[in-house]
């Protein structure tokens, strides 16, 4: 004959109302916290994923910053290059006044000192700045692009291209253009030379009274040298203008990437509330049922019976 | 005849209210640890061949002979082994708890992976001073959480240490009153002292299988020999004299036990279990220090191929030696070798840091932190899957053992009322007995 210990059954008891409530509290704090896992060990290869793609979220943060820097000083080198094509298109409007027989060596001298101007705001677009404070032509090199001398020849001060820049994964992109690759141009005939020289050389001509309308008309004269510079502008703005829609492909990608994680980390690490909404209430109707009869089996004493 | 029935009314009443004794002992006792149900062995007092004429049995009541421990060794000696298995797995798994939360706590993977995220940022414009002073702050944090997880992890170390030293202080203590023990248990011939000392004797065998596993041989006077470490292991206890165990640490910290001089293997208790914790938490705080010496030298090496800010080569990022050495060497941002060795002065050329970044990546410094990050939680959870079924098999030993030996209140009650009935009809037959002689009187 086996009867049940008094101990045995409180003991045995104790034990079971412990694991019951000690699971709806587990299943209590995944609902609140909405989180699965509480410490790495609640369940290893899913706390191992989290952690790898957390990870990535943290990199990719730095990536869209980067992405987004890149698209900055691309946007603003190509608003500058416009600029630039609207000015050397005066010069250029400018340069045929001048160019023409009936202006008198005053006048001509006067459109070389308004040329002058001109040239004035190129070197200082030239030397424009990004939102890091370097500039934009200048390659790798700190401080301006273009250095000016006491005469006002500008000089180029800055190294090759800047290093490229990762869009994330494998997708990269060089995030400015050198003042050469933009401003440096090779004409028909096979002479090449700068925009910013020409310019300079053109306004000290008008001005000087040196540069005649023959000479400009020439060959490899002002008007060649300028269509050429307005060339190599529109080929550089189209560069540009590519890379720009890289970075937006690259956008679209971080993007979806970024989606495609974060509802695999709610699958991997999160909880899910229909399920453990179910569980909490299995759990409670079975926790409630324990306690109940264990009031009444605890009640359920020979001695009650005794009088 | 009728004196016959006196006496024997007597030793009826005698024989209910022992029982009766002993009834009202295990209701008062039925919350008492170790306590073991006690019965009283009964048996008829009779002769034959003494009586008028041969043959005839005279009857003389009955005999208490006896109170009985109610034990079923083989229930309690279950108790012990699977007591020492969930206490050797209860250790282990609050150790390697520890040991996982040190690492894992201390954000060494995090703050690794916000180093590399900082340097990624520099590659946007790495003359960038602010940018600069990001990394070397990032390169900071990394160094001070491996001087953290190393610090915790020694801590936790030291923790094992203490509770190994207190546990064999305890078992000492245990050894040393069970020997006492079985000096009174050899020398007691009252039965119901002795039931209480052999009471002592099975909660003092319980509370040593805790520590370790023990291993019983049990005389049949009561008394009891100890071995640990399974069969084959050394004597704790041989009759009147205890061993001495004791623990000692190698230059690691690994943790090995001697008994009375002689090498001691543990496979339970929580002696084994704590042996076995501080064996993992050395292993993780070794595969630290190679992470961290890893990252060190990664980077360190990469700065040595570069130009810092002002032109000069790189120098050493960090320097110290294992997770509780390394430390951050470089004091400034512009120390951040990023360009390519023979770069000129404040260039932003991003090829040695774009080297860095790659080798960093190679080297797999996160994947080898997740990997003991993975390694340590998933220790846990198998231990603790272990440790929740060794706890269920404790659990109906103990129950099992607790329905066979322990006091059920239903039954002693009912024993009252058995007792109580027998003590009435043995009056009762005394005053029969009176009823008759005085009728003989009256003749």
């Amino acid at each position: 004959m086996t009867s049940i210990g008094t101990s045995a059954f409180y003991d045995s008891a104790i034990y079971n109302l412990n694991k019951l409530s000690e699971s709806t509290g587990t299943l209590q704090q995944q609902i609140s916290t909405g989180n699965r896992l509480t410490h790495s060990y609640d369940d290893p290869v899913a706390a191992a994923q989290m952690r790898t793609m957390q990870a990535a979220d943290t990199l990719s943060t730095t990536t869209t910053a980067n992405t987004n820097a890149a698209n900055t000083t691309l946007t603003q080198t190509d608003s500058t290059l416009s600029q630039f094509t609207t000015i050397l298109t005066n010069i250029q409007t400018l340069a045929t006044q001048a160019a023409n027989g009936t202006v008198n060596a005053s006048d001509k001298a006067k459109i070389g000192v308004q040329i002058s101007a001109y040239y004035q705001n190129l070197v200082s677009l030239a030397n424009t700045k990004d939102a890091y404070g370097n500039s934009i032509f200048s390659g790798t090199a700190s401080g301006p692009a273009y250095t000016v001398d006491a005469s006002g020849n500008a000089t180029y001060a800055g190294s090759g291209a800047a290093n490229p820049v990762s869009l994330g994964g494998a997708m990269t992109v060089t995030p400015s253009v050198t003042g050469p690759e933009a401003f440096d141009f090779t004409m028909a005939n096979g002479q090449s030379g700068d925009l910013l020289s020409s310019v300079k050389a053109l306004s000290d001509g008008l001005q000087n009274g040196t540069l005649t309308a023959t000479q400009m008309n020439a060959t490899g004269g002002t008007f060649d040298q300028l269509n050429a510079a307005l060339d190599q502008l529109t080929t550089t703005q189209t560069v540009v203008g590519t890379r720009l829609s890289w970075i937006s492909t690259a956008q679209n990608v971080q993007t979806a990437a970024t989606t495609q994680r974060s509802s695999t980390e709610a699958d991997v690490g999160g909880t899910n509330l229909t399920t453990a909404a179910a569980q909490l209430s299995q759990q409670m109707t079975i926790l409630s049922a324990s306690q109940a009869s264990f009031t009444k089996l605890a009640g359920l004493s020979l001695f009650t019976y005794l009088t | 005849m009728a004196s016959d029935m006196l006496s024997i009314g007597s030793s009826g009443l005698r024989a209910a209210q022992a029982a009766l004794d002993v009834t009202s002992q295990n209701i008062a006792n039925a919350a008492t640890a170790g306590y073991v149900k006690r019965s009283v062995s009964l048996s008829e007092l009779s002769s034959t061949g003494t009586g008028t004429s041969y043959g005839v049995v005279s009857q003389w009541g009955v005999r208490v002979t006896g109170i009985t421990r109610d034990v079923d060794s083989f229930a309690q000696s279950e108790v012990r082994r699977t007591g020492s298995d969930a206490a050797r797995a209860d250790t282990l798994v609050t150790g390697l708890t520890s040991v996982s939360d040190a690492v894992d706590n201390s954000n060494v993977y995090a703050s690794i992976t916000a180093f590399q995220s900082a340097l990624s940022k520099l590659t946007a414009s790495p003359t960038d001073s602010s940018l600069r002073a990001n990394v070397l702050a990032a390169a900071g944090n990394v160094a001070q959480s491996f001087n953290t997880a190393s610090t915790s992890l020694a801590s936790a170390q030291s923790g094992f240490q203490l509770a190994a030293t207190d546990g064999v202080a305890q078992v000492n203590t245990l050894a040393t009153s069970l020997a006492k023990l079985n000096q009174s248990i050899a020398t007691e011939t009252d039965p119901s002292s002795q039931a209480t000392l052999l009471d002592q004797r099975d909660t003092m065998l319980q509370q040593l299988s805790q520590y370790g596993d023990v291993t019983t041989t049990i005389a049949s006077n009561g008394t009891v020999n100890v071995q640990m470490g399974g069969a084959s292991g050394p004597m704790l206890v041989t009759g009147s004299t205890a061993s001495t165990m004791a623990m000692s640490q190698d230059a690691t910290g690994a943790i090995s036990y001697t008994l009375g001089g002689s090498a001691l293997t543990l496979s339970g208790g929580s002696l084994a279990g704590t042996q076995q914790a501080m064996a993992a938490s050395i292993s993780a705080g070794s595969t630290l220090d190679g992470i961290a010496n890893s990252l060190s030298s990664t980077v360190n090496s990469a700065q040595a191929n570069g130009a810092a800010l002002d032109g000069s080569a790189g120098t050493a990022m960090f320097s110290g030696s294992g997770a509780g050495g390394i430390t951050l060497a470089l004091t400034s941002g512009s120390g951040i070798a990023a360009a390519a060795s023979g770069s000129a002065a404040n260039s932003s050329d991003s090829t040695n840091l774009n080297a860095l970044i790659t080798s960093l990546g190679t080297a797999n410094i996160a994947g080898q932190t997740n990997n003991l990050l993975y390694n340590l939680s998933s220790a846990v959870a198998s231990n603790t899957t272990t440790q929740t079924t060794l706890d269920a098999i404790y659990s109906n030993a103990k129950t099992t053992l607790s329905s066979q030996s322990g006091v059920s209140m239903d039954d002693e009650a009912a024993n009252l009322v058995r007792f109580q009935q027998a003590y009435q009809a043995s009056a009762k037959v005394i005053s029969v007995a009176q009823t008759l002689f005085n009728q003989l009187l009256q003749i």
